[in-house]
């Protein structure tokens, strides 16, 4: 592992498992790449972002005769059992690089060491329990910790918390949890009022938050740990509930987001933009280093958020942004940082001469 | 059993019965539709619990919580009904009910070597035990079912008209074995509505009637007369079916010819039937009378809708001349003819809605305006109905389930007949009816026909449409075989005309 | 969906003799069967003071205006999405395809208004989908002789792909201020310090019972749920009623799907999902029976306030989001297996 990338790896062990490179016999295919997707989450903006990130960088690489003009995406929609068949599909069918949303860390083991026979390279966009592809993930661990630690500090370490989490079950949920704990650790002022989940979808987390402020009427809130995409949808509920909005650290980077910031500045001591696009771009980026003959350190490569600070907000923000928005910020301000960052992880090789963006 | 009570809701079905049956005795119970025998069999089978009597079983007091507790008291019964699974074969039914939950209660060759002594005890030598038994005829599931109750060793055997269906060397073959297990010392509980069968079988008789024992006799003292006194309370009638005829209809107040409301022009029932044309006036009663299944129901459908005619037409005839063609359910009602179907569970019953809805559902098509009822008419129609017909019930709103089968009957029969219908088309309303409504009920056609309403009257029991009617048109084999003014008519002249015997010409103009 | 004994006489009760109809009763009895046949009907009212009594005791600041009318929200958008769905059942039916088309809705409001079209133009767009949608869920059913449970199921399945397709381009929603005042617990309706959906709710609640006790439509319903051979030979007008309560049920589902686009203004086709479920729990808990044929919407409204006091009960003493579906399902289980014992009860006391 590089060495500038250690504190990315803090607390790795609670969602990511680490397996050396596999790709050290693995030889890139010549003339132009098939590039495919497989994901399992439907009617979900942040898939839609995803694949549009995807199209508009394998456009701009056919253009430069490096790739396939076309972007196969296949969309289990929630079935473990189907996204293996159609992972299965993609890898007889001629695909040469396939993005990876697994729904399953361990269902799909065996077939990536039978790409990785057939010398196709899986990049996977989330942490996966066994060796034979590559994933490029953001530090999950360290990432809910900043903003966590930042929103305490904006509080003085004193009030009352409100944690909206994810999805229960899943380690990303359990991870997040357990760093906004530990940033907590050495400030007894602070206390947890409400904990349950939002789903990471802004409705359920607005519901849920207003069944929670119909059920403590007199209890104040002061903070909230918005564990992904949740926090505007808090925010909005506590209008609704005739409340006085709390401080919150915002990560996922989407107009929504920005607009609250905008709207009220002292209320957001922290952003980062876990936006679709630049984790896109990141894994793309791994996977023309892969296509140029490079090795990669370990399999599984993460990188941290970046994100809009005050000096930067207005690279990152347009007028056209409400808090009803479901778009997400143009990935344009956080492309470079990602970019540099990546290179430490791999040797040999090719030079990529130039990476495609999504706008 | 003695001081046997149960009731069902507000209805005492038994007050304080007595029964008692002694080893090696056949022994009849009778009694009057209504009379409580269904009840004291489940009772003493163990489907239904007393509210109140003891039980007394071999010297011994007994509860029967189950069927399976009589069962293992040796006490076997066969049921009305002909309880029967139709995709299974012969011996799975006999043996219905013997397995345990994951062993057979017996080894095949043991179930084949049971079931075929049964069937040969009843006489069914030949029956291949492996037929389904939607293949048997009704009187091979019947004897089946008797069957299934004698393989298991049994003291006493309770038949509840379980020779409904049987023909006269099927029947006979069975009182033979009864007879013989009655020389074993065992004991048979049966009831029927043959006095024949009662008088020729039985050792013992008890009569019942509204739920009590009102009578006790030894076969030697008994007659058909006195039996059929106590079944009524009244003096012994010739006619077992009706105990009180009413007046007949014709003769001396026959008013003078009333216009024709309903033509039927060559009807044709099925493939192979003659065509029917009858024609049918206002304030006249039609009855129809035949076997089962010998295309009288068929008519029935036709005349109301329900049913296309492989040829032919039903007419409805208006004041003016006008004549229009049935062609649908709801064609014949808008030409005012109304139907009343002949199972009052299934076809007419809406079991959790109150009296007034069930009586009024047919209305609200009148009297409703821009979708809001008028329920204030609604209702006083219904005031009207039950002063009529003596219908006697709690409070209109109330759930028409808790009502007996005869005020229930009446409901539905208002139903229609609160629509003021030109004809009406009944379908055995009145089976399974108790006796005093009948005789209210008789009277509530007699008035809509005196009003004018044409009514046809399918009826299975014969006594009736001889009350009741004023011509009986016999079916047979789909096709009308004869049109018997019911004045001039008996008993044995309809019976001989439904099994095919011409008395009259076979053809059925007016 | 009745299934009746076999060994039962063929009319259901035995023939009593005129003399033998009242059995001599003393007054404890008289008194115990009243109290037996009555008090499951009365159980769902009982149950909603007691459930608010508790609230107060247990949660600190609960006896408060902004409480009760966050209460009464999640109840009224609960009791407008089971008002359909309590006739559907009523009638011998059910309709499963009401959290798709409150989905539906919800996108269709945000993204229209997004792109400037007149209200009065999109409320009738919603209303005209609505209505076709429970026309062909009703007809379906009627035309294929299949139960509308299948139907409507497959009908859900439709609109929710529908809705799924139509919002993966979706990317901005608007809505009105006033619709989002209208849900929230601090909305005002004109002067009146409440917020509209309540008000709504009142109103609906109001046609509802109405609809069902005073028109043609309404007496039909129960009788088609209640028996539909004998409705159809009663000259009931099958077909019609059923097409009347599919309609009403999307129309209402297609109104929450409103309400809902005002409290989020955010397109999001998932947002009816939990009402999957909890319409036909509110419709339980009150009473009306899933056999069809008798309830009453009365019931439903104090169905949906038992769901919204216990969620908000379980959530504000600690319980997670498990253990109140727990708790759900057993108050379910509890509350139907008595209601349906009542009228053996009464016989058998």
């Amino acid at each position: 592992m590089p060495s500038g990338a250690q504190t990315d790896y803090a607390h790795y062990n609670l969602y990511a498992q680490l397996y050396p490179n596999a790709y050290q016999n693995y030889k890139p295919p010549t003339g132009k790449a098939q590039f495919c997707e497989s994901t399992f989450y439907l009617g979900n903006t942040y898939q839609q972002g995803e694949v549009t990130a995807y199209k508009q960088m394998v456009s701009q690489l056919a253009a430069a005769g490096h790739a396939q003009s076309n972007f196969i995406v296949e969309n289990s929609n929630n079935s473990t059992a189907t996204q293996l068949s159609q992972l299965q599909s993609e890898i007889n069918s001629g695909c040469n690089v396939i993005f990876l949303d697994a729904g399953s860390t361990t269902a799909f083991c065996s077939l990536y060491s039978t790409a990785l026979q057939k010398n196709i390279a899986i990049v996977s966009l989330d942490p996966i329990y066994c060796n034979n592809a590559i994933t490029v993930s953001f530090d999950v661990y360290q990432n809910s910790y900043e903003l966590a630690a930042n929103l305490y500090k904006a509080m003085n370490y004193q009030g009352n918390l409100l944690y909206i989490t994810g999805v229960p079950g899943v380690a990303d949920a359990a991870t997040a949890t357990a760093a906004a704990t530990a940033a907590m650790a050495g400030h007894p002022g602070l206390k947890v009022v409400g904990n349950y989940t939002g789903e990471w979808t802004a409705s359920v987390a607005q519901q849920a938050t207003s069944q929670w402020l119909a059920s403590h009427p007199g209890v104040k809130v002061d903070g909230i740990v918005d564990e992904g995409a949740m926090g505007v949808a808090a925010e909005t509920a506590l209008q609704q509930a005739g409340r006085p909005l709390a401080k919150v650290s915002l990560q996922e980077g989407d107009c929504q987001e920005l607009a609250f910031q905008k709207a009220n500045p002292s209320l957001v001591p922290f952003m980062t933009d876990q936006a679709p696009a630049p984790g896109a771009y990141a894994t793309m980026d791994v996977a023309l280093r892969l296509l140029a003959g490079q090795q990669p350190a370990l399999d599984t490569v993460l990188y941290p958020i970046p994100g809009p600070t005050t000096a930067t907000f207005n690279q990152w923000y347009t007028p056209s942004m409400t808090t009803s928005s479901s778009c997400f910020a143009s990935p344009k301000p956080a492309l470079p940082a990602i970019a540099s960052y990546l290179g430490q992880f791999f040797t040999g090789g090719q030079p990529v001469t130039s990476f495609p963006e999504p706008s | 059993m003695e001081g046997l009570s149960r009731s069902f809701g507000e209805t005492r079905a038994l007050n304080s019965a007595t029964l008692r049956v002694r080893p090696s005795e056949i022994h009849s119970l009778v009694g009057e539709n209504g009379s409580g025998k269904s009840t004291l069999i489940k009772i003493l089978s163990g489907v239904l619990r007393p509210d109140s009597g003891t039980l007394v079983w071999e010297g011994e007091a007994r509860q029967l919580g189950s069927p399976r507790s009589a069962q293992g008291m040796g006490i076997a019964t066969v049921f009305q009904e002909t309880l029967i699974v139709p995709e299974m074969t012969v011996r799975d039914n006999i043996y219905l009910g013997t397995d345990g939950l994951f062993r057979s209660g017996h080894r095949k060759g043991d179930e084949i070597a049971g079931a075929r002594q049964a069937l040969s005890d009843l006489g069914m030598d030949g029956l291949d035990l492996d037929r389904p038994m939607w293949t048997l005829s009704l009187a091979e599931r019947q004897l089946t079912t008797v069957a299934r109750a004698i393989i298991r060793p049994w003291r006493l055997l309770v038949l509840d008209e379980a020779t409904s269906a049987l023909d006269a060397q099927q029947r006979d073959r069975l009182f033979d074995y009864l007879r013989l297990a009655r020389s074993q010392g065992r004991s048979v509980l049966f009831t029927s509505h043959r006095m024949d069968e009662v008088l020729g079988l039985a050792d013992w008789i008890t009569v019942l009637r509204q739920g009590a024992t009102v009578a006790t006799m030894g076969a030697s003292e008994a007659s058909r007369g006195g039996i059929l006194g106590h079944m009524s309370g009244r003096e012994a009638h010739a006619d077992p079916a009706v105990a009180e005829p009413g007046p007949r209809r014709g003769g001396a107040g026959q008013q003078s010819p009333q216009r024709p409301v309903l033509r039927v022009a060559e009807l044709t029932l099925r493939a192979a039937s003659k065509p029917i044309s009858v024609e049918v006036r206002a304030g006249e009663i039609l009855g129809l009378a035949g076997l089962e299944g010998q295309g009288q129901v068929g008519f029935v459908e036709c005349l109301c809708g329900l049913r296309r005619p492989v040829d032919g037409q039903v007419l409805a005839l208006e004041d003016n001349g006008e004549t229009h063609v049935v062609r649908s359910y709801r064609g014949a009602n808008r030409l005012g003819i109304r139907y009343v179907p002949r199972d009052r569970r299934y076809e007419g019953l809406f079991g959790p809605l109150s009296v007034f809805d069930n009586f009024a559902i047919t209305l609200w098509g009148d009297l409703s305006r821009l979708g809001l009822l008028r329920r204030q008419q609604a209702r006083k129609r219904f005031a009207d109905f039950a002063e009529s017909s003596r219908l006697v019930s709690a409070s209109p709103s109330r759930t028409i389930s808790i009502l007996s089968g005869g005020n229930q009957q009446k409901v539905l029969l208002g139903r229609w007949i609160a629509m003021r219908p030109r004809v009406l088309v009944v379908n055995d309303p009145l089976r399974g009816v108790d006796h005093n409504t009948k005789e209210e009920l008789y009277g509530l056609f007699r008035r809509l026909a005196a009003d004018g309403v044409a009514i046809i009257f399918l009826s299975t029991e014969i006594a009736e449409l001889l009350t009741l009617t004023d011509q009986i048109a016999v079916f047979h084999e789909g096709s009308l075989v004869a049109m018997l003014p019911t004045e001039m008519s008996s008993d044995t002249d309809v019976v001989a005309a439904m099994f095919g015997a011409d008395k009259h010409d076979g053809s059925a103009d007016d | 969906m009745t299934d009746p004994s076999p060994i039962a006489p063929a009319d259901g009760l035995p023939e009593p003799g005129p003399a033998a109809r009242q059995p001599a009763r003393s007054t404890s009895e008289i008194v115990t069967r009243f109290l037996a046949a009555n008090f499951t009907d009365a159980l769902p009212y009982i149950l909603v003071p007691v459930l608010f009594i508790l609230s107060v005791i247990f949660i600190p600041g609960y006896f408060s205006k902004l409480s009760i009318i966050s209460l009464l929200i999640l109840a009224s958008l609960l009791g407008l999405a089971s008002l359909g769905q309590t006739i559907t059942i009523i009638a011998g039916g059910i309709d499963l395809s009401i959290p798709a088309v409150i989905g539906l809705s919800d996108i269709i409001v945000t993204q229209l208004y997004y792109k400037h079209w007149p209200l009065p133009v999109i409320f009738l767009a919603i209303a005209a989908l609505a209505i076709f949608i429970g026309t062909v869920s009703a007809m379906s059913s009627v035309l294929l002789h299949v139960h509308s449970l299948i139907t409507s199921f497959g009908m859900s399945l439709v609109v929710s792909g529908v809705a799924l397709e139509w919002s993966n381009g979706a990317v901005n929603g608007a809505v009105p201020g006033w619709l989002t005042s209208s849900v929230s617990a601090i909305g005002h309706t004109g002067p009146i310090p409440i917020p509209a959906i309540i008000i709504v709710w009142a109103v609906a609640s109001v046609l509802a019972v109405a609809f069902l006790r005073l028109t043609r439509v309404g007496r039909e319903t129960y009788a088609l749920g209640a028996n539909p051979v004998a409705a159809r030979l009663a000259i009931v007008r099958s077909t019609w009623t059923l097409v009347v309560a599919f309609c009403i049920s999307a129309l209402c589902a297609a109104m929450v799907g409103v309400f809902f686009a005002g409290y989020s203004g955010i397109p999001d086709p998932t947002v009816g999902e939990p009402y999957f479920f909890l319409t036909i729990t509110a419709v339980l808990i009150g009473g009306t029976s899933l056999l069809g044929g008798r309830g009453g919407y009365q019931r439903t409204v104090m169905g949906a306030l038992i769901v919204a006091e216990l969620t908000t009960l379980l959530v504000g003493v600690g319980f997670s989001a498990s253990f109140q579906e727990l708790a759900l399902g057993i108050l379910v289980i509890a509350l139907t297996s008595t209601y349906g014992r009542e009228l053996k009860v009464a016989a058998k006391i």
